[in-house]
């Protein structure tokens, strides 16, 4: 058990072109030490040069939501997305979105931080991205969503104690704006066009809003294209290789 | 805390009121996690408390993997410290 360099995990993968058996080694201990350190039988893949980010469930903010909740917590994502854009193996982000929305501040923060990383990240809404999910969804270079994926722009709501004077609706105009312009600001939408879908009312028999399917978000200028992860990779590599092509140019990436 | 969900919020937060935990803190290979105990000696990672940046791309360090953290001496696990000498509560 100790000897763990001779016990081959990755036995049945066989090394690419240009792996040295000293890098297989090193691979097959990585699994080994995963196994053993933290009891985990998932091992490490192959690596790769593209970040997979998954933003699941409820975006958690500052706290701690119900067991029931599937969460996605932002006090990982944030140090996940710097340790991507440092780490000169990884080229590119991509982003996997199934969301039903979350907290308002942990849900821009993410989308802000993925929108001001210097490498080349593609999202694509798969199932559902909603509510906080729409300006993380947009934050990407180029945005996909599967035909039958649906995105619910509705207005925020005040939860809590709330005192009842203007000041407070003011508040959420104010929290409401930020959301807005996040999102008129990165994609081709208009400011009108989203508050129009957001103040829609007959739609949501709980609610108003809109829900928008597939090939609505493209229309609306909210989404890029539809497609799926095979688009959104191609797309993805497409971004890194001409961040490659400038970079060899020695013109200065932005 | 402002919920901007489509989700029903009785539904998210059902059960908010409930104290979560109790969380342990272990230190495993150089990183400190909060691990919500669910077995003995099997803890579901809450969130890192203190890690290298790279650990945070892999995946056996994302919140709700699960670590083994026995001091079994016949175990291989005992290779890493616990910050908590009974991690257990009892």
């Amino acid at each position: 058990m100790n000897d763990i360099g001779k016990v081959r995990m990755t036995s049945e993968q066989s090394p690419g072109p240009g792996i040295t058996p000293e890098e297989e080694a090193r691979r097959a201990n990585a699994g080994v030490e995963a196994v053993v350190q933290l009891g985990q039988t998932t091992v490490p893949q192959t690596e790769s040069n593209v970040f997979c980010l998954t933003i699941i469930g409820q975006v958690e903010g500052h706290l701690l939501l119900p067991p029931q909740n599937k969460t996605t917590k932002y006090e990982h994502v944030i140090p996940q997305l710097v340790a991507a854009e440092q780490n000169p193996k990884v080229e590119g982000v991509f982003i996997v979105l199934n969301t039903v929305g979350g907290d308002v501040e942990a849900g821009l923060a993410i989308a802000e931080m993925i929108a001001s990383l210097s490498k080349p990240k593609v999202a694509i809404v798969l199932g559902g991205g909603h509510s906080i999910g729409v300006p993380i969804a947009v934050s990407a270079d180029y945005t996909f969503i599967a035909e039958t994926a649906t995105m619910t722009i509705h207005p925020i709501r005040l939860n809590g104690l709330i005192i009842g004077v203007p000041q407070t609706f003011e508040y959420l105009e104010k929290m409401q704006e930020r959301v807005v312009r996040f999102v008129t600001r990165h994609s081709q939408i208009t400011e009108e066009t989203f508050k129009e879908l957001m103040f829609r009312t007959g739609e949501l028999n709980r609610d108003i809003g809109t829900t928008v399917i597939g090939e609505d978000a493209v229309k609306c200028g909210l989404i890029n294209a539809i497609g799926g992860i095979g688009d959104s990779l191609r797309q993805l590599n497409q971004l890194i290789e001409e961040r490659r092509g400038r970079m060899m140019a020695g013109v200065r990436v932005q | 805390m402002t919920l901007y969900t489509a989700m029903p919020l009785e539904l998210v937060l059902d059960g908010f009121g409930q104290e979560p935990g109790p969380f342990i803190d272990l230190t495993i290979r150089g990183v400190t996690m909060r691990v919500l105990p669910i077995a003995p000696g099997i803890g579901k990672i809450e969130r890192l408390l203190d890690a290298p940046l790279d650990c945070y791309l892999k995946p056996e360090f994302s919140p709700g993997q699960t670590v083994s953290y026995t001091e079994d001496t016949g175990n291989a696990a005992n290779a890493w410290s616990t910050s908590d000498p009974a991690p257990f509560p009892a």
